[in-house]
């Protein structure tokens, strides 16, 4: 039983390290593009099949931030960034649940010459990269956001304001707090998943049989609310940073 | 940078973690996102046509209904009206009519009374002209015979007085 923080490096590819997180994410790409992709075809007046999944999703999805901003317009700007984290959130995190997932792998001599299980897929949002990569691209969709709905020069005011000391202070602060979110972000979700993934572990090294299956539904459970807290918490940001300020 | 490295952090990781991310982001919204929505959006709005297109139509349907009703009551009144127009004038010329065949009857039964009379002023003059003939003719062939005979000469005398 190994558990690592980083994920395990798989091969190399011109010189980028090919960790199974990686690995996983792309894989949890191709899952979705393909779905839509084949959902979306050819689009018929009544849904069927895999039709009606895609749109039960996509409108799901679009209450959920219509309910939120009130206002199509700013719905459909939203839409894209925060529908696709939680699909993809959700769907690596249910499909790092899946079997293979870090059991699957090769063996691989450590420096101190221990054999060790190197899988090829980790479940994508149990390693730091990927999930401060959706962090980095949250936070910069909400001051794309921001600066798509209210312009770049009134936007910057939020963080740039000379017109006294203290706005600049305020605005210093709120430079800050936007860090603040990346590190929340991506240390929140790293931290469940992680931890889901070593509880998983754990319970399977102890007791192989039954046992694992109520923290699989756990999982199950976090898996998805997290995904729901991420694209949440992006929605109401990307809503407060397009609110016009009453100066 | 100890940190990191324990953390597994790794700048070129992190780079195609974004990539492929943002990749993810632009292949789902052209694949999934914009299709679905639009066929939601065009869907949402068909339906909102037909209800419409219902309503107006159910609000058609009545005023059809309303005016199929005071149409019906219109056309039973006006008939009403006709029935007793046509009565009334049925009414008046069938007394006019009355009237006339009365006057005519009472013209024809005056005719006839008329000529009746003069039919019997009539005959009643021919009759006695036809017995003052007789009479004389008789009178005349007694006389031829009788003549002297007084008796049948003061019979004579009679007769003619009171055929006279």
């Amino acid at each position: 039983m190994e558990i690592s923080i980083a994920a395990e490096t798989v091969t190399h590819i011109l010189g980028i390290p090919i960790t199974n997180s990686l690995l996983a994410s792309l894989l949890t790409t191709v899952v979705l593009v393909t779905i839509s992709y084949f959902a979306t075809k050819n689009l018929k007046e009544v849904p069927r099949g895999i039709q009606s999944f895609i749109e039960y999703a996509v409108e799901s999805l679009y209450n959920m931030i219509q309910d939120v901003t009130d206002d199509k317009e700013k719905t459909y700007k939203f839409f894209p960034f925060v529908a696709t984290i939680f699909l993809f959130i959700i769907t690596s995190n249910w499909m790092g649940l899946l079997p293979g997932y870090g059991t699957l792998g090769i063996y691989e001599e450590t420096a101190e010459g221990e054999q060790i299980l190197v899988s090829f897929f980790r479940s994508a949002n149990s390693d730091l990269n990927s999930t401060i990569a959706l962090a980095v691209v949250g936070v910069l969709s909400i001051q794309l956001m921001g600066i798509a709905v209210l312009g770049f020069a009134k936007y910057s005011k939020k963080f740039l304001n000379f017109s006294s000391p203290i706005a600049f202070f305020i605005g210093l602060l709120e430079i800050i707090s936007e860090i603040a979110k990346m590190i929340s972000f991506s240390f929140r979700l790293f931290g469940n998943i992680f931890a889901g993934e070593v509880l998983l572990t754990v319970i399977m090294t102890l007791a192989p049989f039954v046992a694992p299956l109520p923290f699989f539904g756990l999982e199950l459970f976090v898996g998805f609310i997290q995904a729901l807290v991420f694209a949440m918490l992006l929605l109401v940001f990307m809503n407060i940073a397009t609110m016009e300020h009453e100066e | 940078m100890e940190l990191f490295t324990k953390l597994g952090i790794n700048g070129a990781l992190l780079i195609s973690q974004i990539v492929n991310f943002t990749l993810l982001i632009i292949l789902l919204k052209k694949y999934a996102y914009s299709p679905v929505l639009k066929v939601l959006s065009d869907r949402s709005d068909k339906i909102e046509k037909s209800l419409e297109q219902a309503k107006k139509i159910e609000e058609e349907l009545r005023n059809t209904e309303e005016t199929k009703v005071t149409e019906i009551k219109k056309a039973k009144e006006e008939a009403a009206e006709i029935v007793k127009k046509s009565y009334d004038v049925a009414q008046a010329n069938s007394e006019k009519a009355i009237d006339e065949t009365r006057k005519k009857t009472q013209e024809i039964v005056a005719k006839a009374k008329e000529e009746i009379q003069d039919e019997k002023v009539r005959s009643v003059k021919e009759a006695e002209k036809e017995i003052a003939d007789l009479a004389i003719s008789i009178a005349e062939k007694i006389i031829h015979k009788n003549l002297d005979s007084a008796v049948e000469k003061k019979l004579a005398e009679e007769t003619l007085s009171k055929i006279k």
